[in-house]
């Protein structure tokens, strides 16, 4: 039986019990029915408790089903001899007990199937079929029968259905479910697409990399599971407690019934039972993972990946902010900034047309390279062709015997006709979203000083490295306190190695999954702050909710001891303490 | 009757004192056969090895038999693994990557039941 039809049937079953409580004052009597209502709802609703109490006690072990098994066992088993005995009977107290702690598990229950809502919201925008070419037509096939290399058609309007190559045609897609940002993002041929972002109005054929199981989005929902299965340090400090905790309680108790029967034996059970049952610290298994599994499902909707529960914990004391600068707060595209001589660019684009460096990328936009032959490449020096009889030649300052100068020299035969400043462009979003985190910021490059003060101006970084070897970076982010290290993953492996946190910025690439403790999935900065606040305002829900989980035992104990508390109350203030820590979660859904 | 009372309770405090502070580990090796190593793990009242020790480098199968119709302990996690699955009755097939030399722990799906896997 769910926990759900648990609850209600012993609900049900609990309310002439409870009615009679209402009927008392007015003298009126209901036919005796405590005794087989409560019988009932112990072997319905209190079966589960016991079992597992029984088999942790086996193991010499003790848990939370311990402390209501023993609670409701005592209460049960002394009025069953009481109304034998013509003496006072606690029936009702044991049916509550049962009642409200079932509440409670059918309110973690739903709460752990909605936070995995958003995880199964991201898997339904994987699509089922997709038009596959087979032989010369498209035909619709399921998306397990895709395989790396097929052409798959995509109209205007779809969901884009896998990982893939765009070959021919063109659009605009929006990549939102991917990256949380809606700004739509032109796409050609040559350009990658993903599964589950949805096309616009244009239609391309594109070229599986990827089987359905692969996708990107295939490994943020892994990734997203895996970080909202993760422990908090925090937590595994409760875990601890818990286990020492049971045993002490029940000491407490036994102390308490002790105590009141030399005092007042009437009151002796019902003070110790409830002790055993105030103290019951459900709640606080609850606190930290309601909390991460709903927080990190909200993260991930827009485009915020936490790794686990250890990163957040991170990110809520950082104190200074390191950047890379090529890839993270620069564009990582070079562009032609200043050209000299006549011809340089076409002479360039001759020499580059063959290559995939990005150096060549940046020249040849707009360009219209002329055949060359016996291309050679001089190391490092630079790279040289023959045309019509000339020598075209271009490379570094050494390669023409110029002083150190970071330009590209353009030559043929031999003689310097031009040169080519080509440069990283800072992100436009780069110096509002620098302005708005209020951390202490530094920039590190491996780029000379230069180049590094223009950058560092033009996003309003003073404290900056220049030259800096990927060591460099690390031993310079050892000597800062708390830091959080912002890269591109790709090269940042002894930085992300000893700075606090490690905020990788991709599109989710497996590189950037690999390495980061928070992954951004669009490359927009502003996305920073946003992380890291994120990470704050789910850290202190942990602790708010570790707040409410003990205040109630804390309180409790103690006037269940020595004051009066009935183990009715108690459990019902262990069911309210359950509910208060999954509605406090809950609200980490609000912006 | 008061001294009778107080007789029982002192003997219980004291019992469940010993009881619970002697629990002990159950460690087992895991048994290497040809390119891999297996160990059984009993799920019954909780875990029987709850502590397994793997060699490094072998590619590691942990059989749970469920044996045992508690909630708590029809699902199991291994955090840092990132492993959270339902348990069947019977036979349940875990792989453990064995390329690291470390410890990683295990838990029943409310955590009330823990074990852990040595990897050396």
């Amino acid at each position: 039986m769910s926990t759900k039809r648990r609850f209600w049937t012993c609900a049900i079953l609990a309310l002439p019990i409870l009615i009679t409580m209402f009927l008392m004052p007015f003298h009126i009597m209901l036919p005796d029915h405590g005794a087989v209502l409560t019988t009932l709802i112990l072997i319905i609703g209190a079966s589960g408790y016991y079992q597992s109490a029984w088999h942790a006690f086996l193991h010499h072990q003790a848990n939370m089903n311990s402390l209501i098994a023993i609670g409701t066992g005592v209460t049960y088993l002394y009025s069953l001899y009481a109304f034998f005995n013509g003496k006072d009977v606690y029936f009702e107290s044991a049916a509550f007990i049962t009642v409200f702690m079932l509440l409670g598990d059918m309110l973690e229950e739903k709460m752990r199937s909605q936070a995995s809502d958003s995880l199964s919201e991201l898997l339904k925008l994987q699509a089922n079929h997709a038009l596959v070419k087979r032989d010369d037509k498209f035909v619709d096939l399921p998306i397990d029968e895709i395989k790396i290399g097929d052409l798959v058609q995509v109209r205007p309007g779809d969901r884009i259905p896998i990982d893939g190559e765009i070959v021919e045609g063109k659009s605009e897609v929006n990549e939102a479910a991917i990256t949380g940002e809606s700004k739509l993002q032109v796409k050609g041929i040559g350009d990658q697409v993903y599964g589950a972002t949805v096309n616009t109005t244009g239609a391309f054929i594109l070229r599986v990399t990827k089987t359905s199981k692969e996708t990107v989005l295939a490994q943020i929902v892994s990734f997203v599971r895996k970080a909202q299965t993760s422990k908090a340090p925090i937590q595994k400090l409760t875990d601890r407690v818990a286990n020492y905790f049971v045993p002490i309680v029940l000491i407490i108790g036994i102390i308490t019934f002790w105590a009141w029967s030399m005092i007042e034996p009437a009151q002796a059970l019902e003070r110790s039972i409830a002790v055993i049952i105030i103290a019951c610290p459900c709640a606080l298994g609850l606190a930290t993972p309601t909390a991460m599994i709903v927080g990190i499902g909200q993260a991930a909707k827009l485009g915020i990946l936490i790794k686990n529960g250890t990163s957040l914990e991170k990110a809520n004391n950082i104190e200074t902010v390191v950047f890379d600068k090529t890839g993270t707060l620069t564009t990582g595209d070079l562009s032609v900034k200043e050209v000299t001589g006549e011809n340089t660019l076409q002479v360039a684009a001759d020499l580059e047309q063959y290559s995939e460096h990005p150096i060549a990328r940046a020249i040849l936009k707009d360009q219209h390279p002329r055949p060359v032959s016996d291309f050679k490449t001089v190391p490092g020096l630079g790279v040289t062709a023959k045309q019509n009889g000339h020598l075209l030649m271009a490379g570094n300052a050494k390669f023409f015997d110029r002083p150190n100068d970071d330009r590209i020299f353009v030559g043929i035969d031999h003689q310097l006709i031009g040169t080519i400043k080509l440069e990283d462009m800072p992100k436009s979003e780069a110096k509002s979203a620098l302005a708005q985190l209020p951390y202490r910021k530094v920039m590190m490059t491996g780029d000379n000083e230069r180049i590094a003060k223009e950058i560092a101006d033009s996003v309003g970084i003073t404290e900056f490295y220049a030259n800096q070897l990927p060591q460099d970076k690390a031993e310079h982010i050892q000597k800062l306190s708390n830091v959080a290290f912002v890269g591109d993953g790709i090269n940042d492996a002894p930085a992300l190695s000893v700075a606090k946190l490690g905020i990788v910025m991709g599109s989710g690439s497996e590189i950037a999954l690999e390495s980061g403790d928070i992954i951004i999935t669009n490359n927009n900065l502003h996305q920073i702050k946003r992380a890291l606040d994120i990470s704050k305002r789910v850290f202190q829900k942990i602790k708010l909710n570790l707040f409410w989980a003990s205040i109630y035992n804390l309180i409790g104990i103690p006037i269940a001891a020595i004051f009066t508390l009935s183990p009715v109350i108690a459990s019902l203030a262990m069911a309210l303490s359950s509910v208060s820590v999954v509605l406090n979660s809950l609200t980490l859904k609000k912006p | 009757m008061k001294i009778i009372i107080t007789f029982i309770c002192i003997i219980l405090i004291v019992a469940i004192a010993i009881w619970f502070m002697t629990g002990h580990d159950d460690q087992e090796k895991a048994k290497i056969s040809g390119k891999k190593q297996f160990q059984k793990v009993i799920v019954k009242g909780g875990y029987a090895p709850n502590v397994i020790v793997l060699k490094k480098g072998i590619p590691a199968e942990l059989d749970f038999d469920l044996q045992d119709s508690t909630a708590c302990l029809s699902s199991i996690a291994f955090d840092e693994l990132g492993i959270n699955q339902e348990l069947h009755p019977g036979k349940n097939v875990i792989s453990v990557p064995t390329d690291k030399a470390q410890e990683l722990g295990f838990a029943c799906g409310m955590n009330m039941f823990h074990g852990k896997v040595i990897i050396k």
